[in-house]
């Protein structure tokens, strides 16, 4: 079996899902081994065009020149995958989509706006099909890792789509928001990185996005219950993922 | 089988000698947090503490549980058991425990005999302590358990001053009181002091019910409008299904380390869950957040009844504790009792 | 003769995408010399105002993920500033524990997987790990990479974006079992940096790189009593030596069309460096004994205006960083959870940190309700793309001899020289020679 194309692209973003792949040291040789690495500028010199068998999409997409890409891209991988928070629901770029209009978000960082181009900042799937998704603010390394996996065997990955909520139980934290009263996202953000922050005494910002089925509504009013006021309920959800239905939910319902 | 005694002063040494030849699982805290952690000594272990955050369900059931082993080289399947099971002492489990624990029998030893639950019950010998101060949310006496009884236990301790009672409640609690016979002395009128220990915790239940005449009115409340407001408030985040000591649902999946090896494992799932009860063509018969609260409380008050013939709450308080919303299954006995079954 | 044109559309090995466009008349003058950085705008500065106060490094730290402890630490220290909030000794040792993991991890991964190759005629570190000879080296490699972010992990929680860290302090701190473990991974690896610092001179060595040298104003921090990382003055070698907070008054930043970034001069003086050379030359004194001796050892003489020296001073910062973590751990000794606390008070200030690739400039005005009302940051690689574009405008003229794919791949390496980080800045380097004619 000849050994899966693979590509990595970036877009808006911080490059930080793109290092987790060259953070994966204990794998990467094996990992080099068992697939082509066809595309990842990052790390080569040397690349090729497509067709790839996965592409791995990191970044919000946050300008014309790069929808055009994107579709490009989606043409051009036949499995593709957004890969990180950005990718996924637009993550912190898509901030400034709640922050004042395109223009004031341009005036307040540039003199000359002639040359900028940006438009609203949303995950890739905005535009294009999307066949997986890596979540996190940057992706979780084991699953990663996974995924690779999976897509090696032909299968499909164990993500699973539950609250943080339930990781941070299995590990016996300290509930954060029932006992110490600290606003903690957990309970509406998508479970797979082992309850990371609860887990350090952070109340979770809901870097990954919504989980199934997700009550922000319920967890908004428990917020403000919690003394915090509606201005710091809406900066809450619209963080990471104010794209999402759920987030605009959360953020909108108090 | 006679009572037995046990100095309080003795306990740790009996532990240290226990931790020599079984497994012993105990209660260690970790800052406020009270865990049940397999020991190689009694060391850290807390014996004034009201209940662990996690049941200790897990010794039977797993978080994640390997079923067997597998690897596919030289075109050879060859399936593996896993890693047999230590003969193992469970100390420190409170009555509401041992409740959930004969629960937990009727779901796994019924026409199908689940075998990785039946080995590590077989294996294990339950020492129970009853309560003596229980918390604000404690309620068994309203569900038809006590603090200071453990029906299902193997041994039952109860702090009667200096010394423990020791009620030997089955073949293995006798076998293991022989086994290490030097500890324990001969009841001398400490089962009446028992039965004024039993008197005061009695007294201390800030929640007390019953659940008298709950399943019947639940027999007709399956399309009540009381599910929908409870969904509206609920998170889904499912910890109550994780922190209780009856839920027993699980997954089954497949984890391959290499494309050659690996092993098939079981692990917790949640009628909590959106996809728990999706079909792989997409059908989902509990569709929406109602459906599943409503699952949940009818599972643990009238289907276990159905089923079983006893119930599936023991009155821990451990999901109205940890419910970040509130949503507490005490209230939804009391609500039962009030709402009008026929709006 | 046509003209002759140097187009890298995305340039490799680093982190972004940028473009080199270099156009060179046809009597080999030089008429452009571009390094045009397309990465897309994020606004940062814009959606920070309107953010509460501790929010700031949690989001900053999302502009880049190569140094986001450097981008998370300054926003820190110039909140903590500006709200006067003193935090304890543990704090600032752990900080900087904290961002020498970073450095370690930042410089191996440029010595090793971005710049080795281009020196040893290699595509990638992909294609170096194929030679059974360069094998264990790349291994070797991989583990103290790995090893520092098992630091990172040990006191952030997560490799990229740290979980504890926080205004006041951390909110969860590692243990000192786990630091002394690290210590004996840290001693053991020091041999492997002292073969990298050869290993660097060796490639830098390589001709025409040693000839390559153009005199200019390197700016970095410095402290007399210890190498500057987490704060110090901002001094260069021009002579340049005021405040950290300071800097929106020296360092003066104009907007570039046809390039979403903006470029940096000094105020009434012009282009400048940052990054491990500036570093090295300002600060060699305050390196460790066993720094400088390595330094010595393969002839590295300050100041050193050759920026093909780059990887040498990074190689030379590894084993200080490495030496400096070992005494940060011995200093930590058994850490303790203390609480971060704070009150928002209203306040305006600056901070500088050293990023591995240079100084991480960040400041800003929050009201007495904690919210930002402004906020300025400025990146290490948006400091340096105008003095490599001179670097271009010095060099290139010198290189026209040889064929295009050789000054290609020297015009590329000019641009890793400054080891840069376009998500900071801007994103895809673009290499284009055109000879007109």
């Amino acid at each position: 079996m000849a050994k899966p194309r693979i590509a990595f692209f970036k877009f808006s973003s911080c490059a930080g899902c793109q290092l987790s792949v060259l953070n994966l040291e204990e794998h990467l040789l094996d990992i080099f081994g068992a697939v082509d690495i066809a595309y990842f500028v990052m790390a080569k010199r040397e690349n090729h065009e497509g067709p790839y068998d996965v592409g791995f999409v990191e970044g919000a997409v946050t300008t014309p020149r790069e929808v055009q890409e994107l579709k490009k891209i989606r043409e051009e991988c036949k499995f593709l995958v957004a890969m990180g928070t950005c990718a996924c629901t637009g993550g912190i770029p898509s901030m400034k989509n709640f922050a004042g209009t395109q223009r004031q978000m341009e005036e307040k960082v540039y003199t000359e706006l002639w040359d900028i181009q940006s438009i609203p900042a949303h995950g890739i799937d905005y535009y294009v099909k999307v066949d997986a998704y890596l979540r996190g603010c940057a992706v979780d390394l084991g699953e990663l890792v996974e995924l690779l996996k999976s897509l090696l065997l032909g299968v499909s990955p164990h993500f699973r789509p539950h609250a943080v909520c339930n990781e941070c139980k299995l590990k016996e934290n300290v509930c954060l928001l029932v006992h110490k009263g600290k606003p903690c996202m957990g309970s509406v953000t998508a479970a797979g990185c082992g309850a990371l922050c609860p887990s350090l005494n952070r109340p979770c910002e809901g870097c990954r996005g919504p989980a199934n089925d997700a009550n922000t509504v319920s967890l908004a009013q428990k917020f403000l219950e919690l003394g915090l006021t509606r201005e710091d309920v809406r900066r809450k959800f619209l963080k990471y993922a104010g794209n999402t239905p759920e987030f605009r939910r959360g953020a909108e319902a108090v | 089988m006679a009572n037995k005694t046990l100095k309080k002063d003795q306990v740790v040494s009996l532990l240290n000698k226990v931790a020599a030849t079984y497994q012993l699982i105990a209660p260690v805290a970790d800052d406020s947090v009270v865990m049940f952690k397999p020991l190689s000594s009694a060391e850290g272990v807390v014996f004034d503490y009201v209940n662990s955050v996690l049941p200790p369900k897990d010794y039977f059931f797993p978080q994640t549980e390997q079923m067997f082993k597998f690897s596919t080289r030289n075109n050879q399947i060859v399936i593996n058991p896993p890693d047999p099971v230590k003969e193992r002492v469970l100390f420190g489990i409170r009555p509401c425990d041992v409740q959930s624990i004969i629960a937990m029998d009727k779901v796994f030893d019924r026409e199908y005999k689940d075998t990785y639950y039946l080995d590590k019950r077989a294996k294990t010998t339950i020492i129970a302590v009853s309560c003596t101060e229980p918390l604000p949310t404690c309620f068994c006496t309203s569900v038809g358990g006590s603090p200071t009884s453990a029906p299902g236990a193997d041994l039952l301790l109860t702090d009667v001053g200096d010394v423990y009672l020791v009620e030997v409640l089955s073949e293995k609690g006798e076998a293991f009181v022989q086994k290490f016979s030097e500890f324990f002395g001969n009841e001398n009128g400490e089962g009446a002091k028992k039965a004024e220990v039993e008197k005061a915790v009695a007294a201390k239940f800030v929640r007390t019910t019953s659940l008298e005449g709950v399943k019947a009115k639940l027999d007709n409340m399956f399309e009540h409008p009381y599910w929908e407001r409870l969904a509206r408030k609920c998170l889904g985040c499912a910890c109550c299904t994780y922190v209780c000591p009856t839920c027993h649902c699980f997954d089954i999946c497949d984890f391959n380390s290499n494309g050659f090896e690996g092993e098939r494992f079981r692990c917790w799932d949640s009628c909590m869950f959106a996809d728990y009860t999706r079909m792989a063509g997409g059908h989902n018969p509990r569709p929406t957040k109602k459906e599943r609260v409503r699952n949940r409380f009818l599972h643990k008050l009238k289907y276990s009844w159905d089923r079983y013939g006893l119930g599936h709450c023991v009155g821990c308080g451990r999901c109205s504790r940890e419910c970040p919303v509130n949503l507490d299954i005490y209230t939804v006995i009391s609500d039962v009792k009030e709402v009008d079954a026929n709006v | 003769m046509s003209e002759r044109r140097i187009f890298v559309d995305y340039l490799a090995r680093m982190e972004g995408d940028g473009a080199i466009d270099i156009i060179i008349g046809p009597n080999g003058e030089l008429k452009k010399a571009r390094w045009e950085v397309w990465e897309p705008p994020r606004f940062f500065e814009a959606f920070l105002v309107g953010r509460k106060a501790e929010e700031v490094p949690e989001i900053v730290q999302r502009i880049c993920g190569i140094c986001p402890h450097a981008h998370h630490i300054t926003a820190l220290r110039a909140l903590e500033r500006a709200m006067g909030v003193q935090v304890s000794e543990q704090t600032v040792l752990l900080r900087e524990l904290m961002h020498y993991s970073d450095w370690i991890m930042s410089h191996t991964l440029h010595v090793y997987c971005l710049a080795a190759p281009d020196f040893l005629g290699y595509e990638s570190v992909i294609a170096m790990a194929e030679n059974p000879e360069l094998l264990p080296t790349v291994q070797k490699a991989l583990q103290l990479k790995r090893l520092a972010n098992d630091m990172i992990v040990a006191i952030c929680g997560h490799e990229i974006q740290n979980r504890t860290s926080v205004v006041g302090g951390f909110t969860a701190v590692p243990d000192g079992a786990t630091l002394r473990a690290l210590k004996e991974r840290l001693k053991a690896a020091k041999e492997f940096a002292y073969e990298t610092v050869k290993l660097a001179a060796k490639l830098a060595s390589q001709p025409p790189c040693p000839d390559l040298v153009r005199k200019c104003e390197h700016v970095s921090l410095h402290d007399d009593t210890k190498y500057a990382i987490n704060d110090g003055r901002l001094v260069s070698t021009e002579g340049l030596n005021v405040p950290d907070w300071e800097y929106p008054v020296w360092l003066i930043e104009k907007h570039v069309p046809s390039c979403n970034c903006k470029h940096a001069i000094i105020k009434g003086r012009d282009s400048f460096m940052v990054g491990p050379l500036p570093r090295v030359n300002n600060n060699f004194e305050q390196l460790s004994a066993d720094a400088k001796a390595a330094a010595r050892e393969v002839g590295f003489s300050v100041p050193c205006f050759n920026p093909f020296m780059s990887i040498v001073a990074r190689a030379i910062e590894i084993v200080h960083s490495i030496d400096r973590s070992i005494e940060l751990i011995d200093e930590l000794g058994e850490p303790k959870y203390e609480e971060p606390k704070f009150e928002y008070k209203a306040g305006e200030s600056y901070a500088i940190t050293e990023a591995a690739r240079g100084i991480c400039c960040h400041g800003g005005r929050i009201d007495k309700d904690g919210v930002v009302q402004k906020w300025d940051i400025v990146a290490p690689t948006a400091r340096n793309v105008y003095n490599l574009e001179k670097d271009f405008e010095e060099f290139v003229p010198k290189l026209l001899h040889l064929p295009d794919d050789k000054l290609t791949l020297l015009c590329e390496m000019m641009v890793r020289n400054y080891d840069p980080c376009q998500s900071c800045a801007t994103h895809s380097l673009k290499v284009r020679i055109r000879r007109e004619g």
